[in-house]
């Protein structure tokens, strides 16, 4: 028989995933089992004992995927020139189809975590992928993966109109003692939303919505949304480190983030207008601790972490930046993802003019 | 993976193929001899070896298969069929509809006549002064999320930080917006829709700016007329300010006097000035109410009893749930 290679259609195509955000009006809001369907994906957050958290914004929901015994990969993740290329070309289609929404590194196998979202159109599909240290570059199947699932509660509305058109996106994921914080924004509402809700999620925990309030200026701005952070001890209480829009650094106690408590967080310094923060890491060098921070547009920020307990808010008008400095890090450029990968390193994700560089880079 | 049915690729006459990892006999790239191959299933059936890609393939893209046989390689370009879109998509509404907008606007709402690609509109927004100039840092950095689920309405962000008064970006920069003059909002046509086509035309349209609204959304302000009993009339109320359309659809709406909700129909119209309901039964003679939702705002962000410019500390919401204010009427025969 003659040789020849063809595309055959076998049938109808595959179901398309419903676009329409699924108001999730059902009693059960805690779902168990395995083989999760994300919707989409957006932020990734890592837990202890393998847990993976992964935001689905289009349906308001936070997954916990258990990766505990997903096959092990080569430990650790290896720099890939054109990561972007490499992706589309395992998904079987073009960089430009593609949005890379956040990358974690699993802490025992230095794997990075990659939330994709293959095409733009209706029938983008979430895709979760994993970066090992031989540089491969492959989707992790949920197939066989157990998660449990806990659906955001539903946007407020009063009309026979409803929530039709409301969308909640979520900008940042972080687990921390049994709770994982989520950081989100609506395309209508414009508000500091954060939400804390207790892991393993419970049927009757839908979670704290907490509002957090920063002095600026002598005035208590309320409504700008944080958009990346993380947990840090200072002065050896929890808190947590918060940037928000254009971009003020807020710190607030993660023990009065419970029901029925004013929260009232410090703004330790302002990093400037015209800008947002992506993520945030924290590390060691020499004996003093870091945060890292990257952003839209002003490069990646190396801020000393020592002055952090002082509790110099800033609270008179200010021109340009101000309160705790920081160091521009000349040599990282076009940043877009951000994650700890070892004591001395970070996995970077930058934009460059021939495309995307997955890079482990020396913390500065 | 969700991908059974989807276009496979067969290659046919493969006997010779002796190495039994399929992955190496038929490779399926994007880039022509890529080294990285499209993920996806493989079976045998006979001379025939089948790949089923994990992901649908991409109507209208090239795909390259080499199937790699002892003695030779033949090589295939592949395209799956569709994909030949044209553009169809256009803006037909933009909110706030007013001519004249406050100078401390907060967002905007474009609404397409078809479902948008997943992109973010920062790209192809641009806010021109009256001298043509591109307003510079007018609206905020966000990423590609502020569409509604069917991805027909994009929001606008005003960067907040330079409408509002006396934070670090306003002292830098001011507001985008000024009262007085005139701008002009044009959206690229580049912008693509969920096929990948771009908008039939770009889109053009006049802002003036009027004095910053400063003050807080007063329930006392609003005109109702309430509608008799036994008819299914409007109820509508006047607002003395244009209101932010996304949050009119969702934070106003009618309940009876004892609080059960009254279905009907709403329209918005008179430059977000006006709200009106019709029941789907007809109103009873009795009391009802118009119910409020505190998130409800006007288009400079100033919501009911709590203006954009001034922060009041509130307590933790433990439910999520806002306030909720009631404006009484009465349906009289």
């Amino acid at each position: 028989m003659r040789t020849r290679i063809t595309v055959v259609t076998a049938g109808i195509a595959a179901a398309l995933l419903t676009v329409a955000a699924s108001r999730p009006g059902t009693p059960s809001i805690v779902h168990h089992g395995v083989g999760a369907k994300l919707q989409s994906i957006s932020a990734l957050a890592i837990g202890p004992n393998g847990v993976l958290y992964a935001a689905d914004p289009q349906a308001a929901t936070i997954y916990a995927l258990d990766l505990a015994k997903l096959a092990s990969a080569t430990p650790g993740t290896k720099d890939v020139t054109n990561i972007d290329r490499q992706i589309a070309s395992v998904l079987g289609t073009a960089p430009s189809e593609l949005t890379i929404s956040d990358l974690k590194v699993e802490p025992k196998s230095h794997n990075s975590f990659v939330a994709v979202t293959r095409g733009q159109g209706p029938d983008a599909q979430a895709v979760l992928m994993r970066v090992d240290g031989a540089g491969k570059v492959d989707v992790v199947s949920l197939d066989n993966i157990s998660f449990s699932s806990l659906a955001l509660p539903n946007a407020p509305d009063v009309s026979p109109n409803g929530g039709g058109n409301r969308s909640q996106s979520i900008t940042n994921l972080q687990y921390l003692n049994g709770r994982v914080y989520i950081a989100g924004l609506s395309n209508e509402e414009f508000a500091s939303k954060l939400w804390a809700v207790g892991y393993p999620f419970k049927e009757a925990d839908r979670g704290t919505s907490v509002e957090i309030f920063h002095g600026s200026h002598g005035r208590l701005e309320t409504r700008s949304p944080v958009y990346t952070f993380l947990p840090m001890t200072v002065n050896g209480q929890q808190d947590l480190i918060a940037a928000y829009l254009c971009t003020p650094l807020v710190r607030f106690p993660v023990a009065s983030l419970s029901a029925g408590q004013k929260v009232r967080g410090t703004t330790i310094a302002e990093l400037g207008a015209g800008n947002r923060p992506i993520d945030m890491i924290k590390y060691s060098k020499d004996g003093n601790e870091y945060l890292l921070m990257s952003n839209t547009s002003r490069g990646v920020m190396k801020i000393p972490t020592r002055d952090f307990g002082t509790d110099r808010a800033i609270t008179t008008p200010i021109e340009g930046t101000a309160g705790i400095g920081y160091e521009t890090i000349a040599s990282l450029t076009g940043v877009q993802q951000l994650d700890l990968l070892d004591a001395t390193h970070a996995v970077v994700v930058a934009k460059t003019s021939s495309g995307m560089n997955l890079q482990a880079v020396a913390l500065p | 993976m969700p991908n059974r049915g989807a276009p496979a690729i067969v290659a046919t006459g493969t006997r010779a193929a002796r190495d039994t990892n399929l992955a190496r006999v038929l490779i399926v790239t994007v880039q022509p001899d890529d080294s990285v191959a499209v993920a996806g299933r493989y079976h045998r059936r006979g001379d025939r070896i089948e790949f089923q890609p994990m992901f649908p393939l991409d109507p209208g893209r090239a795909y390259y298969a080499r199937l790699v046989l002892p003695d030779t390689t033949i090589r295939a370009r592949l395209v799956v069929p569709g994909g030949n879109g044209i553009a169809s998509a256009t803006i037909f509404r933009s909110t706030p509809t007013t001519d004249t907008v406050p100078e401390n606007l907060l967002r905007m709402y474009l609404e397409f006549s078809d479902m948008m690609s997943r992109e973010s509109g920062v790209a192809h927004i641009h806010l021109l002064d009256d001298t043509g100039r591109e307003v510079q840092h007018a609206f905020l950095p966000l990423d590609g999320d502020f569409w509604n689920p069917a991805h027909t309405r994009y929001t606008v962000f005003f960067d907040p930080g330079r409408v509002k008064r006396g934070i670090l970006p306003n002292d830098e920069m001011g507001r985008p917006l000024r009262a007085g003059r005139a701008y002009t909002l044009v959206v690229d046509s580049t912008w693509r829709d969920a096929h990948g086509q771009p908008l039939t035309r770009s889109f053009r349209r006049t802002l003036v700016a009027t004095p910053a609204v400063i003050a807080p959304i007063t329930l006392a302000d609003w005109k109702v007329t309430a509608p008799k009993a036994g008819t299914r009339d409007s109820l509508t109320v006047r607002f003395p300010r244009s209101l932010d359309r996304g949050l009119l659809d969702r934070a106003i709406g009618v309940e009876t006097s004892d609080g059960q909700s009254v279905a009907g129909t709403t329209v918005i119209g008179a430059g977000e000035r006006r709200w009106s309901f019709v029941p789907t039964d007809a109103w009873a003679a009795r009391d009802y109410r118009i119910v409020v939702l505190s998130i409800l705002e006007d288009v400079a962000g100033n919501q009911v009893d709590h203006p954009f410019e001034v922060d009041l500390f509130e307590k933790v919401d433990s439910t999520a749930q806002p306030t909720r204010y009631t404006i009484p009427f009465t349906a009289a025969r």
